[in-house]
């Protein structure tokens, strides 16, 4: 059965093809569309070119308006930012100092640390050949120079339960015992499939944000990650089987830990473009390069999803906004409620969440069944065909809706992967 | 040395079932592949006994795999079905004629009664005249709109209670891909579903291959030696959609489960209280289903009677300012034709 066309012309939607202005310069010189001064102009896909003062109102604006309209962040609230270097994350804190500086009338009310999450030696593979000490040097140089900010840091490696460091105290951090994520490192490397030390590490790092962000009393994460990156998020959880969770993965928060921690993502809806040219704008660097050409890209389903946003993106430059429309279309649970449920007795059914990713675990699934009916088929071979009678076949299929952990499809899938085994109690 | 079946029978392994990893041998793949089909007709109660079923056929694999298995498990466990095939001829020179040939095959070697329907008679267009005006991009969207609705009138015409269709695991879980892509909440809530369009007033489709994968029908349809016809259309598409075939297929290789994690995902998928949801109702023109109106079919048709074909693709607006204008330049013409005729 031909299924081409049997959705709509693509013209329908919110496609728009590649105009020739998206490959225009982002950098111009000449009058400010809005203010008409004359100098340095930013252009972006589908705005006018502005100038400096303009476009940093604008973006600046995107992010208050993200934080704002959500009402999530109460006032005074402790908040942990998240910061490893990237340009996402130094554009995070400076957003942040900006919008909590005396001369903007929008003011955000709220108090921040700052933990640095060094996943140098986890994720290097990723990175430029950067030193490790000129890294964390300059990631050091950049918390210090403003004396108001506390800031911690700690190891994607290390065990929740540690202490970050403050990063004052560098040299104890340096000085730290290894034995421990030294293991970890070799345990990770041994998890045989790239898709599932990407998707182990996503919940890992989650728990471990959660863990900092409750040694340092604070009740509230911030994680500098921004449209392209939920996108792929997006897809990938489908492509992961996470279709239950994954409004979480899309929204401004995540309220799925079981700490009651909250994640939150205030600058979801800046691009990269966007990043970048705030980068110049405020001539601000930042402290590590993702390694485009690194391999590994196409061996995970993580990557394979990226990196076909990203080729899409080209042609199409409404893809990511798209996606991420289509995401915020999609209902999650409010996991707040839940979690005030200490009665776990008369917890029902749909508010039992995953013992790993924390999501709360989705019903009877026939797709499942279904996959689960082709393993036991294929152990019977000829015997599965004429002689089953209907509520025979019936019968045997049952044991595939009786949950057996509370362990989501996701998160089971990923346990097939034998080496994951030894992480379990770490998550 | 050869890999033994994984059901323990003592022959040699001949494939390795992608959707669980497991080597069978081709007796033993048979019959998994028999029983799965049989367990998703009566897990998802798709039929009742003594329905009439339309098979839609192509003469594809898909619907090859459909007609032969459906017949074979209709007779196997007596669900007292009476099937008939029923076959669109878009009009497609060199592709269409050719495949057809290939169901009248079907038609005999099953011994099911066949029925075809032609956009030519239903629409008074072929595909081939249509391409020449609208030309090679959206094309299939004209094709698409036309054979949904003309198995809806083959199946009105042949009184039957459902029709089967031949989407395949591979079919569904690219489409969810491509529903997220286009934003399409509508078709994303609903593309998962293995029972469609069942209200009073509507003929239900149904999938019953919606949890078997493209490969395992391929392997299906060589080893018991089925005809079916494999050349791709002539106005092969260069639609949105093969961003998202590919896209999947990348992933298969990677994680071949991904596929039924993808349907799974879908089937979870829940929207917000304030996403509209379209409400399906029937034409006012031609009195067939659609969450618009008028239908898209009929657009698309005026469009091509007007010689407007791109009326009915893009957004509406865009098509009432063309209808507008057409509309007024025809009336220039009239009042300038009655001056004409004053003198």
């Amino acid at each position: 059965m031909c299924s081409v066309g049997d959705d709509e012309s693509v013209d329908d939607v919110m496609i728009n093809e590649a105009g020739e202005d998206q490959f225009s310069e982002p950098i111009r010189s000449g009058a400010c569309h809005k203010c008409g001064q004359n100098g340095e102009l930013y252009k972006l896909v589908f705005r006018e070119a502005e100038c400096k003062s303009c476009f940093l109102n604008y973006v600046n604006h995107k992010f208050r308006a993200t934080v704002g309209s959500s009402k999530a962040v109460p006032r005074d609230a402790e908040v942990l930012v998240v910061y490893d270097g990237s340009a996402e994350s130094v554009v995070l804190l400076d957003m942040l100092k900006t919008a909590k500086s005396g001369s903007n009338f929008k003011k955000l009310h709220c108090h921040f640390k700052v933990i640095i999450v060094d996943d140098y030696e986890l994720r290097n593979k990723a990175l430029n050949a950067l030193d490790y000490e000129t890294y964390l040097q300059e990631m050091k140089d950049t918390m210090l120079s403003d004396s108001k900010t506390e800031c911690y840091i700690t190891n994607l490696r290390s065990d929740p339960h540690q202490m970050p460091y403050n990063i004052k105290d560098i040299d104890h951090y340096l000085a730290r015992k290894l034995d421990d994520e030294n293991m970890f490192s070799i345990m990770y490397s041994n998890i045989r499939t790239s898709t599932n030390r990407k998707e182990f590490i996503k919940i890992y790092l989650k728990k471990l944000l959660a863990s900092m962000a409750q040694h340092l009393k604070c009740n509230y994460v911030f994680i500098p990650t921004i449209n392209i990156n939920i996108a792929a998020d997006f897809l990938s959880s489908i492509a992961l089987g996470r279709g239950s969770s994954v409004g979480l993965d899309v929204g401004f928060v995540d309220d799925r830990l079981e700490n009651g921690i909250r994640i939150m993502r205030p600058i979801k809806d800046l691009s990269v473009p966007e990043v970048n040219l705030y980068l110049r704008a405020c001539n601000l660097k930042s402290c590590k390069q993702y390694n485009e050409s690194s391999p590994g890209t196409a061996d995970s389903i993580q990557g394979i999803t990226e990196s076909f946003i990203k080729n899409l993106q080209k042609n199409f430059t409404s893809t990511v906004s798209t996606i991420i429309r289509t995401g915020n279309k999609i209902a999650y649970n409010n996991f707040s409620n839940i979690h005030d449920k200490t009665d776990v007795v008369n917890q029902d059914e749909n508010t039992i969440s995953c013992e790993i990713c924390c999501s709360l675990l989705s019903g009877e699934s026939k797709t499942i069944s279904a996959v689960e009916f082709s393993r036991f088929v294929s152990e019977r071979g000829t015997k599965s065909s004429i002689t089953d009678s209907d509520d025979k076949i019936k019968e045997l299929s049952s044991f595939t809706q009786k949950r057996k952990e509370n362990i989501c499809h996701s998160c089971k899938n990923m346990l097939r992967d034998k080496d994951i085994l030894p992480f379990i109690g770490n998550v | 040395m050869p890999v033994k079946c994984k059901a323990d029978c003592g022959r040699n392994a001949v494939l390795k079932r992608p959707k669980t990893s497991d080597a069978l041998c081709k007796d033993c793949f048979f019959a998994a592949f028999e029983a799965e089909v049989h367990y998703t007709i009566i897990s998802n109660d798709l039929f009742k006994k003594g329905e009439k079923v339309a098979v839609a056929a192509s003469g594809g694999k898909d619907s090859t795999v459909l007609a032969y298995i459906l017949k074979l498990l209709n007779d196997r466990h007596d669900y007292g079905l009476d099937l008939v095939l029923l076959s669109i001829d878009e009009g497609i020179t060199g592709y269409r004629d050719d495949s057809l040939e290939t169901v009248k095959q079907n038609r005999d070697d099953y011994q099911i009664p066949l029925k075809i329907l032609s956009y030519d008679e239903l629409y008074g267009w072929t595909m081939d005249r249509i391409v020449e005006q609208i030309g090679r991009k959206n094309n299939c969207t004209f094709c698409g709109v036309f054979r949904r609705q003309a198995l809806d009138r083959g199946a009105k015409l042949l009184q039957v209670d459902s029709i089967a269709t031949g989407h395949n695991a591979d079919d569904i879980a690219e489409t969810v891909l491509m529903n997220i892509l286009r934003g399409d909440t509508a078709r994303l809530g609903r593309c998962t579903a293995i029972r469609t369009g069942s209200g009073e007033d509507t003929i239900a489709r149904v999938k019953p291959l919606k949890y078997t994968y493209e490969k395992e029908i391929v392997m299906y349809a060589h080893y018991k030696k089925l005809v079916y016809f494999s050349t791709e259309c002539v106005f092969a598409p260069n639609a949105y959609r093969g961003h998202a075939r590919a896209f999947l297929k990348d992933l298969e290789r990677v994680r071949p489960s991904v596929i039924m994690d993808i349907i799974h995902s879908g089937e979870q998928l829940k929207f917000k209280e304030t996403v509209k949801k379209p409400e399906r109702g029937t034409c006012g023109r031609c009195g067939f289903v659609s969450s618009q109106q008028p239908c898209k079919a009929c657009i698309l048709l005026e469009g091509l009677n007007r010689g407007l074909p791109k009326l009915g693709i893009g957004k509406k607006s865009k098509g009432d300012r063309m209808r507008a204008k057409q509309d007024q330049e025809l009336a220039l013409r009239e009042r300038a034709n009655l001056v004409k005729n004053d003198f």
